[in-house]
This record gives C-alpha cells, sequence and structure tokens, in this order.
C-alpha cells in the first residue's frame, strides 16, 4: 500500500488532471475547486475519485461527500486515512 | 480579624479576565488585588483560542510568552457530521489575512497560570485559595470585600469591583441583577482529557474538530504533547433520563455510535476522571454599577462552539479596565450612560455568536453551514466570525444576513444537500 502523503496525492493530480498551475504551488490547504481554487472541474474530480479508489482502495461514495473529501489534498488525506485505519482495526 | 489596606480595584477571580484586568490596571499605576478561590494550576476546559484573541494577548502583553510556551498552534477548525458522510475544514490564514493565520491550543490549567504570573509580574497582589465570601457598599465610593483564605478570614477595602468569578457569577446576584436564558435548550457537557487520540496530518494537527449528531455534538480539541481534550454535548433531557447510568457509559455510548469519533478514540486512554457541566448560555441584565463592572462568563455565558469564551473574557475585561482607568482621571464612579454602553457592547459581542450558534443547532441552519455558498462571499464572512472577529464590517452584516436567510429557506427547500443522518 502506498503512503498517504501530500505528494503522492499530489502525483494523482499532475497525473490526472490538467494543471494549470505549478504543482509546488498546491499545499495542503489550496482549494481543489470553486472560484479560490486551481481551476479543476467536475471531470477531473471524477478522475480523481477513481485514482484514489485504484490506489488506496477506498471508495467516495455519495456526491457531497466526494465534494467535502476533495476540498484539498490536506482533506483528503486524512479522509483516506481515516478510512484505512477503520479498516486495518477490522482486519487485527 | 485582620484588616488589609485598601485597594483601587479588588479582582475576583484569577482567571483569563481577571488576570487581563489586573495587568492592564496595574500597568495604569493602580493598586490591585486578584482574589482567586482555588489553587494554580487547575483544571479548566475551554482550551481553544480565537485567532482574533491574539490582539488582545499582545495587548495585555503575554502574546510573546504565549508563542515561547510551547502550545500547539491551532491554523483552523474543522466541522463534520458524526457519520463522516460531510466535512468542513476552516483555514484562518485563507479569510482573516497574516495577522491572524493561526492561533494556539492551550491547556487552560498552565495559559491561565501563565496570565496569572504575567499580572503578578505587572504588580497585581494574588491571593489563592481565598474565597470572596461577602461584599458590602460602604459609601458610593468604598467597598468591603470579606474573604476566606488559608490563613483565616481577612478584609479588603476597595473602590472599584471586577467581577471576574466567571460561571460562578459572584457579583450577579449579589447586587440583584437578573439572569435571563438567552438560549432555550439546556444542554449538559461530559469531557476529559485523553491521550492517543487520532489527529489530522500536517498543518491540520492542531484544528478543533467539532463532530455534529443528529441530538448533540462532539468537539476534539488537541493539546500540545499526546493530550487531546473530548467533551460532548448534549440536550439534557437526554442525560437525564440516562442518569442512573452515570458519566462513563453515557459517554461511552456516544462515542461508540459516532463513527468520527470512535474510530479517532480507537486506541485513547482516558487520563484524568471525567466531568460534567451544565452547559446552557445566559445573561445577566446588566453587566455594571456605578463601581462594580462584570466580566466575561460572570456576566454571561456563551454555547461553546464556536470557542468565543476566552476572547470574551479577555475583550470584556480589558474594556472595563479602561473604564476604570478613565473613570479614575476625573476622580468619579461609572456615569449611567457608560454603564449602558459597556452592556451593550459586551452584549453585542456574544450575540453576533448568537445567531450563528442557533444556526448550528438547526438542522436546516447545519446544512448551509456545512455548504456556504461560493456567492455573495459568505464563506469568508463565515470565517471571519468563526475566526473571533466580533465587530463585523458592514459587508459581512449583510452576508451574514444573507446566511441566515437562506438557512431560513432551507427548512423547505433543499438549497444546499440534506444530510440524512441529521434528520
Amino acid at each position: 500500500m502506498p503512503e498517504v502523503t501530500i505528494d503522492s496525492l499530489k502525483q494523482i493530480l499532475v497525473d490526472n488532471c490538467m494543471l494549470k498551475i505549478e504543482p509546488s504551488g498546491i499545499t495542503e490547504e489550496t482549494p481543489l475547486f470553486g472560484p479560490e481554487g486551481i481551476g479543476l472541474d467536475s471531470l477531473d474530480a471524477l478522475q480523481i475519485i477513481i485514482a484514489v479508489e485504484k490506489k488506496f482502495g477506498v471508495v467516495i461514495g455519495d456526491p457531497a461527500t466526494a465534494k467535502d473529501a476533495l476540498q484539498s489534498l490536506g482533506v483528503l488525506r486524512d479522509w483516506i486515512i481515516k478510512r484505512l485505519v477503520v479498516r486495518s482495526s477490522v482486519i487485527n | 480579624m485582620k484588616s488589609f489596606p485598601s485597594y483601587d480595584v479588588a479582582i475576583v477571580g484569577g482567571g483569563p479576565a481577571g488576570a487581563a484586568a489586573g495587568a492592564q490596571l496595574a500597568k495604569a499605576g493602580k493598586r490591585i488585588v486578584i482574589l482567586e478561590k482555588e489553587s494554580f494550576p487547575r483544571f479548566c476546559v475551554g482550551e481553544s483560542l480565537l485567532p482574533y484573541g491574539n490582539d488582545l494577548l499582545r495587548e495585555i502583553g503575554v502574546w510573546s510568552k504565549l508563542e515561547n510556551a510551547g502550545f500547539l498552534r491551532k491554523y483552523g477548525a474543522e466541522f463534520c457530521t458524526g457519520d463522516q458522510t460531510r466535512l468542513q475544514r476552516f483555514w484562518f490564514g485563507r479569510n482573516l489575512g497574516p495577522n491572524h493565520e493561526y492561533t494556539y491550543q492551550v491547556e487552560r490549567a498552565q495559559f491561565d497560570l501563565l496570565l496569572l504570573d504575567h499580572a503578578r509580574e505587572e504588580g497585581c497582589e494574588v491571593y489563592e485559595q481565598t474565597r470572596v465570601t461577602s461584599l458590602e457598599q460602604n459609601d458610593h465610593s468604598e467597598m468591603t470585600l470579606r474573604c476566606s483564605g488559608p490563613n483565616g478570614f481577612m478584609e479588603i477595602k476597595t473602590r472599584w469591583v471586577i467581577d471576574a468569578s466567571g460561571r460562578c457569577a459572584f457579583s450577579g446576584p449579589r447586587i440583584g441583577l437578573k439572569r435571563s436564558i438567552t438560549q432555550k435548550n439546556r444542554r449538559v457537557a461530559i469531557c476529559g482529557h485523553f491521550e492517543n487520540v487520532f489527529r489530522n496530518g500536517g498543518k491540520a494537527e492542531g484544528h478543533i474538530t467539532i463532530a455534529r449528531m443528529a441530538r448533540g455534538w462532539f468537539w476534539l480539541i488537541p493539546l500540545a504533547g499526546n493530550r487531546t481534550s473530548v467533551g460532548l454535548v448534549l440536550p439534557s433531557e437526554q442525560a437525564h433520563t440516562t442518569q442512573e447510568r452515570g458519566l462513563d457509559e453515557i459517554f461511552r455510548e456516544a462515542v461508540e455510535s459516532t463513527r468520527e469519533v470512535s474510530l479517532r478514540m480507537k486506541d485513547a486512554r482516558l487520563v484524568m476522571p471525567l466531568k460534567a457541566t451544565g452547559d446552557y448560555s445566559w445573561k445577566f441584565s446588566s453587566f455594571a454599577t456605578p463601581r462594580i463592572l462584570l466580566t466575561g462568563d460572570a456576566a454571561g455565558f456563551v454555547d461553546p462552539i464556536f470557542s468565543s469564551g476566552v476572547m470574551l473574557a479577555l475583550k470584556s475585561a480589558i474594556r472595563a479596565s479602561e473604564l476604570i482607568i478613565h473613570a479614575d482621571t476625573e476622580n468619579r464612579s461609572l456615569r449611567m450612560w457608560e454603564r449602558i454602553l459597556y452592556t451593550r457592547q459586551v452584549t453585542g459581542w456574544m450575540n453576533q455568536y448568537g445567531r450563528i450558534i442557533r444556526a448550528f443547532y438547526d438542522r436546516a441552519g447545519f446544512e448551509v453551514f456545512m455548504n456556504p455558498s461560493p456567492f455573495f462571499q459568505i464563506p469568508g464572512s463565515l470565517g471571519r466570525l468563526v475566526g473571533g472577529d466580533t465587530e463585523p464590517r458592514f459587508l459581512d452584516v449583510i452576508r451574514l444576513f444573507a446566511f441566515h436567510l437562506i438557512c431560513k429557506v432551507q427548512r423547505f427547500v433543499a438549497l444546499a444537500p440534506s444530510i440524512p443522518s441529521l434528520r
């Protein structure tokens, strides 16, 4: 399982989205969507959701939750980690 | 009975309000005594500060001490639903500008001690383990306070009294002020400090997490080291029907049925017995007499959901000390209009939170809060309020009004996506 870090998530953005800004300018708190965001659209969101599922095995369910989970890389990281914690405790 | 010399100002209570007022007044050359019933450091809840409170701490002169005290930096706040379907993370830096990018999560035992020591350094006399038992008006410019301390009884003469006694509300009932409930629903808080609670990563480590359930909510406030303050707020009728089960059981059941919290507390260990307090909002009809000023929680208590307690305490205490310093230059007591203005001003600061607190507890209001429309810059104005800006600009007032309007409509039409788990 790859480590869940800001950098590994940023790599997902780079691989799946048409970024209009330098990846180095994206921090854990940069909004990904909306007027203050980095200009991603709903298609990008879909791409990210699929990539996250493939890489970490975590499914982002309904649209409202997805919108919240993708508000920034920091939120996405903690969101994934929390779900992985649940899974590992089930296995133990 | 040992008699003590007289003071310019006697301050009842050595918490943040008392220490702030003491420091400001001592700096102005007044002779100050602070009477504190406990012995510091002592446990207290309310660990989360707000960025606009930083300015107040600078004004008192403790900010640099706080910066070096090793507390955990708080860059924002996070609101989520207990079942983990929704989450909003606020960053102070995005809405408040570089001067208010962060504040601190403070263990109150150390924070309050730091403030009280600062008041001592500025020249306040501080008596701990000293309980004020009575207050007597001798004539229009002198009062007598009777106290019992570790060395027996003592009597203090003073020209002014600042009531910073917190939720004990020392002076209100004694001077015949009426108490009014500002929020009709009574609530109970159960809280304690834990170790090994799961935290956010990166800069969000110091974020406060508020998890909202259909009935009630949790706070998780990470502190320096490995400690986290966790609290559960429930409607009091719910806590009452379950009283025979005891605090630990009510708390454990609520944790288990709240995914976000049970997950974060998977390996948590309680480091002190759980405590319970009543948690409803009220205030006195007036916060000032000609020679007595009520500050912080001693004037009124605001629901703790937006961490406004310490900030309101500091703000009212600083204002109260300014009024005393000014009146003293003219050698008089407070005029009627000064008392009315002080009460109005402090009430205004409290009320800023009143409406948004009601929105938080209202299901429809919370749905809008979790989905602030990107239009009209409402999120920015909400962010400033969450950051502790009690004097919003004109545009903020309009935007917050729009927010409350949207909340009303949301009750009937789902403008923001509804949150099923809260229905």
